[in-house]
Order: C-alpha cells, then sequence, then structure tokens
C-alpha cells in the first residue's frame, strides 16, 4: 500500500468523521436552542419567605415538643396552618429564574400549558402541601410536552404577586412568559 | 450537475431493484411516523378528557381509581361520597364552583351518569371545548335524557325516543316505570361523554325512590308528583371542582383530605391523567422501539443491495475511471444513490401517511375514540426524516468504501 493511497484513505475517514461530527453538532445544537435568560435573576425557595416570618417559623419549630405527624385529629374544617405566611413584593415585574417541580393544571394537545411549580413533590400525607407563599402559577411561553413529572426544572419567566382571592387576604405568586428548562 | 444526472440515469437503469428498496425504505419511514402520529393523537384524546376541572372530589380510594370510575366510566365507585359533605364543600370561599355526578344505573351497556344543568356550562375537553348538541337541547323537564354521539349511533337514537334505564351496570331489573325521553343527542368529542347516558341528579333520585328495600316495589307515584317532590339526593358519587385561584388548589385538597366527617379524596386531575398515562403509555415506548428497528433493517437491507450491485457495476466503474473520474467521484456516486433512494422514499412515506390517515381518521375516531389530527409534521416527526437520511449515510459507508477499492485496484482489466 503506497504512502499516498494510505493518506487518502486518511483522508477520506476524516472527512467522514467530519461530515458525522458536524451532523450530530447540529441536531444538538437545534436541541437545545432554548436557553434560559442569563440577565434573570436566580431566586432559591426561601427567598419568596419573608425575613421576620422565617424567624417566627423557626421559633414555632423550636417550640414544637414533638412533630404531630399524621395526626388525623387535626383541626377540620379550612383551618390554615398556625404559621403564618405573607408575601415577599420585592420582586414584582422582574426576571426571576426559580428551580422546582411541575404540577401540571392545564394542558394544550399533549404539551402542559399551565402548571404550578412547587419546591417538593410526593412529599410525605401528613405535613400540610407548600403555603401559598411556597407556589408559583406559572404560564410558559410555549407549551412543552414532560412525560416525567419527577423530573425538577428551572423555570425563568416575570414574576408578580397575584392578589386573587382577597376574601382571606390570601395571595400567591404568578410567572408569565416562562422559559422552562431540564434541571440538569 | 453531471454527477447528480449520472446517479439519477444509473437508479433509472435498474429501476426494479431501485423501487423495492425505496419501496422497502418508505414503508418503514411510513410505519414510524404513522405510530407516532397514532401516539401523539390517543396521548393527546387521553390527556384532553378533561381540561379547566381543578380537582374532583369522591370517596377515598385511590387517585387513579377515582379518575377512572369519575371521567373515564371505568370500574365502579368503593363508595359514595354523601350529599351533605358535598353541600358544605360547595360552600368553602375558594370554590369557584362545584358539580355533582352520580353513577350507578346502565342504558344497553352505556352508563347513566346523574348530574345537573351545570355539568354542561363546566365539563371541558380538548383545551376547553365545551359540550355541545347535535340535535335537541337542554331541557328542564325531569325525565329527559341526553345521549352522547355513540350512544346516539350504536343504538340508532334519534330525539324523542323513549328509553328505559337499567338498575346497575348489567341487569334484567329495568326501571320500567320510569322511561326517559330522548331530548338531545351530543356532538362526538372523543372523550368517553360519547358513551354516556346523561340525566338529571333528581331523576336518578326518583327511579330509586322505590327500590329503597333493594327490589323494586310497585309505586303510584305520577311524573307530576315526582315533578313536584323535592328530592334532595342522599349522596352522589364524585364531584367537579373549579378553583377561584388555582393557587389555592392544594390547600382545598388538603381539606378536603382531611374532612372529618367523612373518608373522601381530592385529586387532581393532570396529575392522575399524567400518572395513568405512564402506565398505559408503556406500549408506545415498545412501538417506537420496534418501528426504529424495522427502519434499521430497511436501511441495511439498501446497504445490502448497493453491495450486490456492485459486482456488476465494475465495469461500469472502469469506464468512469478511464474517462478521469477519480475514484472518490465514484465512491462518492453510491453515496449519493443513497441519498436519493432515501429523500425519495421519505416523500412517498410522508405522501402515503396522509393518504392513509385521511382514509383511516374516521375509523379510527369511530372505533377507538382516538382522534388523529390531519395536520403538518410536528417538529418531532420532521426529524426523523433527516435522522433517517443522515443513517442511510451512515450505513452507505459500506458500499463505498468497497467500490472506493474496486475502482483503485481494478483499474480497466475487469476480471470477471
Amino acid at each position: 500500500m503506497s504512502k499516498k493511497e494510505i493518506s487518502r484513505r486518511l483522508a477520506i475517514l476524516g472527512g467522514l468523521g467530519l461530515g458525522a461530527a458536524a451532523g450530530v453538532g447540529a441536531f444538538s445544537f437545534l436541541a437545545d436552542k432554548k436557553t434560559a435568560d442569563p440577565s434573570a435573576l436566580s431566586l432559591k425557595w426561601e427567598d419568596l419567605v419573608p425575613m421576620e416570618e422565617r424567624e417566627i417559623i423557626q421559633q414555632t419549630l423550636n417550640d414544637l415538643s414533638a412533630m404531630s405527624h399524621g395526626d388525623s385529629l387535626g383541626a377540620f374544617p379550612f383551618e390554615a396552618p398556625e404559621i403564618p405566611y405573607s408575601m415577599v413584593e420585592d420582586y414584582n415585574d422582574e426576571r426571576i429564574k426559580l428551580p422546582g417541580y411541575v404540577v401540571p393544571v392545564g394542558f394544550r394537545g399533549e404539551a402542559i400549558s399551565e402548571f404550578l411549580l412547587v419546591p417538593f413533590i410526593g412529599a410525605c400525607i401528613h405535613v400540610p402541601p407548600p403555603p401559598p407563599n411556597q407556589l408559583v402559577l406559572v404560564q410558559p411561553i410555549t407549551p412543552f410536552i414532560m412525560d416525567d413529572t419527577w423530573e425538577p426544572i428551572y423555570a425563568t419567566g416575570t414574576f408578580k404577586t397575584s392578589s386573587v382571592s382577597t376574601e382571606l387576604a390570601d395571595v400567591g405568586y404568578i410567572m408569565w412568559g416562562a422559559d422552562v428548562v431540564p434541571l440538569v | 450537475m453531471i454527477f447528480i444526472r449520472h446517479a439519477i440515469k444509473s437508479l433509472m437503469n435498474r429501476w426494479l431493484t431501485v423501487s423495492l428498496t425505496i419501496a422497502v425504505i418508505a414503508l418503514s419511514i411510513l410505519l414510524i411516523l404513522m405510530v407516532e402520529k397514532v401516539r401523539h393523537g390517543a396521548k393527546t384524546s387521553f390527556i384532553n378528557t378533561i381540561s379547566n376541572t381543578d380537582l374532583i372530589i369522591g370517596a377515598r380510594s385511590g387517585s387513579i381509581q377515582l379518575l377512572l370510575y369519575s371521567v373515564f366510566r371505568m370500574g365502579d365507585a368503593i363508595n359514595n361520597m354523601s350529599w351533605k359533605s358535598y353541600l358544605e364543600l360547595k360552600e368553602h370561599p375558594d370554590v369557584a364552583w362545584t358539580v355533582p355526578i352520580s353513577l350507578g344505573d346502565s342504558h344497553k351497556g352505556f352508563r347513566v351518569m346523574g348530574t345537573t344543568h351545570d355539568y354542561f356550562d363546566r365539563y371541558k375537553y380538548r383545551s376547553g371545548q365545551s359540550l355541545s348538541f347535535r340535535e335537541g337541547e337542554l331541557t328542564t323537564k325531569l325525565f329527559d335524557a341526553y345521549i352522547g354521539a355513540d350512544v346516539a349511533k350504536k343504538l340508532n337514537y334519534k330525539v324523542g325516543q323513549e328509553i328505559i334505564i337499567s338498575h346497575g351496570l348489567a341487569s334484567f331489573t329495568d326501571h320500567t316505570d320510569r322511561p326517559f325521553k330522548v331530548a338531545g343527542i351530543l356532538n362526538k368529542t372523543g372523550t368517553p361523554v360519547d358513551r354516556t347516558v346523561i340525566v338529571s341528579l333528581k331523576a336518578i333520585e326518583a327511579i330509586h325512590i322505590n327500590w329503597q328495600t333493594g327490589i323494586q316495589v310497585k309505586s303510584n307515584l305520577t311524573t307530576a308528583d315526582l315533578e313536584a317532590m323535592e328530592l334532595p339526593p342522599k349522596a352522589i358519587t364524585a364531584a367537579l371542582v373549579g378553583m377561584k385561584s388555582r393557587l389555592k388548589i392544594f390547600s382545598f385538597q388538603r381539606s378536603v383530605n382531611n374532612y372529618k366527617q367523612e373518608a373522601l379524596m381530592a385529586i387532581l386531575p393532570g396529575v392522575a391523567l399524567q400518572q395513568l398515562w405512564s402506565i398505559v403509555g408503556l406500549g408506545e415506548k415498545a412501538l417506537i422501539g420496534v418501528s426504529i428497528l424495522v427502519i434499521i433493517i430497511a436501511l441495511f437491507s439498501m446497504s445490502a443491495m448497493m453491495l450486490a450491485s456492485l459486482s456488476e457495476r465494475r465495469r461500469e466503474m472502469a469506464i468512469l475511471r478511464s474517462l478521469g473520474a477519480p475514484a472518490l467521484f465514484i465512491s462518492s456516486l453510491f453515496a449519493l444513490e443513497a441519498l436519493l433512494m432515501t429523500i425519495i422514499a421519505a416523500l412517498f412515506a410522508i405522501a402515503l401517511l396522509y393518504v392513509l390517515l385521511f382514509i383511516a381518521q374516521p375509523l379510527i375516531d369511530a372505533a377507538y375514540g382516538i382522534y388523529i389530527p390531519i395536520s403538518v409534521l410536528s417538529s418531532n416527526e420532521l426529524l426523523i426524516i433527516p435522522l433517517v437520511i443522515f443513517a442511510a449515510l451512515f450505513v452507505s459507508i459500506i458500499p463505498c468504501y468497497r467500490a472506493y477499492r474496486f475502482s483503485i485496484s481494478d483499474g480497466l482489466s475487469i476480471k470477471t
């Protein structure tokens, strides 16, 4: 086998390799064209609880001698948990990035068009659900398909404290125009 | 240009093997596109069986079971919930609306559901579509029934038809003393409503008024008497609930689950639907896996065909070489042929897909209630085509390389 032929063969193999790499590269580029807004403010869930309240919660927990785990004699009906909760208004109308889990509440086709973003899911049934200041109602900018709702995500969107129900002075957070990307 | 023309002519020259190869690839692409369309249609129909309902409340069992009997009318409720609890939950300040439903009777194999007129306003499917009447309209008469499209079609019912409801889900005991009249036929929805006979909650109470002992006792109450009576239900099977704010779903769900007077549970339909689909949807993955295998087989058979044709084309390659074509030209000719065949196959597959969808769509809708929209290919489906073409190029490396070797070593002296 001549030297020339070997180099030619290598050239072909190299060309094929390059072609394959370019193809794969093009596909992966298409796949993650949606990158989150880097200018968004990245928050943690505890940022959504006012400072003074965090102290109260801490105090309440310290006062508890034991957790009433699964206490089926708890108060009925419709009494809010003892711990107070109020909203943080510092981030209104800002672009916020928040990690969490998806609880779908609205669908378009097979895609999720509205969901509740929560800091945890599938928690044990004995403790109350996340309080209003630990819930965000998110409207994604484009509905997205998610087969496995146990996967955590990042939602990045315009944030607001909403007073949807005024009767009980209960409010919650909403986020709209949100980009949703997997956490990993 | 001469390059492409030569490839086309070369393919045309071997039209029989080439067209068979194209047919194999086209069918394999068609298979995966069809599977993807049906999967998408099935999942969409499934997920959109109920929308705009925030919670479903029923007796405490499992979330999937509650969903199955309250929405899909499959299986049975293990228990009812009391009307008293229903009224109490309805009054909760966060609740915007509730619709009670009561199941348990049937008509010729179709489930009968007792509810209120609110059901027609509040029950939504396919991202907020409402139920609508094909014939007839809502009335306030006690013994009027509204039937789903499949019920009307299968039993050939028209508005005005008298129907008798059977006690239980399959039985020889009919509520013959209380015939219902079909007052409306609903448009096809692709949801279990199509297979449901809807009557008023009060009518369900009325037909059971002489059934208190478990067997039927003759009663001399007339329809007018019954219409005048209050007849509040004692129990209902489940209730659909809409919240004033979706942010209140969890706290209300919690208070239902902790309801002291009765063992109740509330489920989020979207979550339960996804849970159910993760069980039901296992089949979809198997189907997609099989169709990917079929594509791989088709591409390898193309590669084998090209290899087989290689020896009969040695003379052709030799002539091209003598005319000054570099060996690389000849080997890329093979790649181009593979590319052309796959592209033609893909075009055929897409054309065939729409022809098939056009024919099969009404049949699948009628037989399985799966509505497959005839729409442009989704980005997912479109991605399949370049992937297949890329795979075809990859597979054609083997014949290309052989051609390259032959054209270098053979020169003009063909040994065969």
